[in-house]
């Protein structure tokens, strides 16, 4: 259908001098069809896009080479073994620095509260015989 | 794909001779415009845009392929606008051989593409999309006087540039 039958405005010339010149133009301009198969060549091309737009995931690439672990998850439960061993072994290794510390400590207190026994009865026995010699009858 | 393959593939058949049209003529071969014109139905694919009817998607692609058509022009340094001014300062004799029986249209397309890319577009798509200037001023992101204007300086330009190389098909009016 011709749209200038019921679109007015469309049929109204730019000019009426032109008038006639846009008429040959709008014949001479009319939509030509693209080359065949420009459909099919859209759609392959989009087809392709999409591949290269949304690569297949690492891990699928990776199931196709020959695998090094020949039993599947192996590897990350050696790793989990190794990193329980570590803190275990970091665990008893904090533990023991802190009992030597503890027995350090109290080997430290029990010198000093020996020394103090030492200057306590030191003490004792100057003021015994200082009561002595005042002639102070000291109860035995 | 975004969207489904048949709903594409109907979406190309429907516009692809407008798409193509446009591209072709803005470039002038073959090759480029049906790049060109794949290039906007892929971007169409991409987009993810929501398209509220036909005429939403045909404005759409009517813009897009103009702006991906002067990209592609650009990008060949091809210079339509001094092309135009050097045939306006220059002295006409007939270019055409009568003898070469060339059609009228493809005559035509060939003074079209002398013409600036504004101008040109503008042209394409009164004449080839039947659109109205305020159409066209709402594709282009102009305002329809100065797409009314355009229409008129690049109407009269063609009908000039007709009446000197197809002297045989058009007079220049009196």
């Amino acid at each position: 259908m011709n749209p200038y039958d019921t679109n007015p405005k469309l049929a109204e010339p730019l000019s009426p001098e032109l008038s006639e010149f846009e008429h040959q133009l709008r014949n001479g301009l009319r939509p030509v069809d693209p080359p065949a198969g420009f459909a099919d060549r859209v759609l392959a091309r989009a087809r392709q896009s999409e591949v290269l737009d949304n690569p297949p995931k690492q891990g699928a690439a990776e199931s196709s080479r020959p695998r090094r672990f020949a039993f599947p998850g192996l590897r990350s439960r050696l790793w989990a073994g190794s990193a329980i061993a570590a803190m275990l072994l970091a665990g008893i290794v904090t533990e023991e620095n802190h009992r030597i510390e503890q027995r350090h400590k109290a080997e430290e207190a029990q010198r000093q509260f020996e020394t103090a026994l030492q200057v306590t009865d030191r003490t004792l026995e100057h003021v015994r015989e200082q009561l002595y010699r005042a002639g102070v009858p000291l109860e035995q | 794909m975004a969207i489904p393959e048949t709903q594409f593939r109907s979406l190309i058949q429907s516009h692809q001779r407008m798409v193509f049209s446009l591209a072709l003529r803005l470039l002038g071969d073959y090759e480029t415009a049906e790049e060109v014109a794949q290039d906007v139905f892929l971007e169409l694919y991409r987009s993810g845009e929501r398209f509220e009817s036909e005429d939403h998607i045909r404005f759409w692609l009517r813009r897009t392929a103009k702006h991906r058509a002067i990209d592609a022009l650009r990008r060949r340094s091809k210079r339509p606008e001094s092309l135009a001014d050097e045939w306006m300062e220059q002295d006409h004799s007939p270019h055409f051989d009568p003898a070469t029986h060339v059609s009228t249209e493809a005559r035509l397309e060939s003074l079209l593409r002398t013409l600036p890319e504004g101008l040109r577009a503008a042209i394409l798509l009164r004449y080839q999309e039947d659109m109205l200037p305020e159409e066209i001023a709402a594709v282009l992101g102009q305002s329809a006087a100065s797409i009314k204007s355009q229409l008129h300086r690049g109407l009269t330009l063609l009908r000039r540039k007709a009446a000197v190389t197809m002297k045989e098909y058009f007079r220049e009016p009196v």
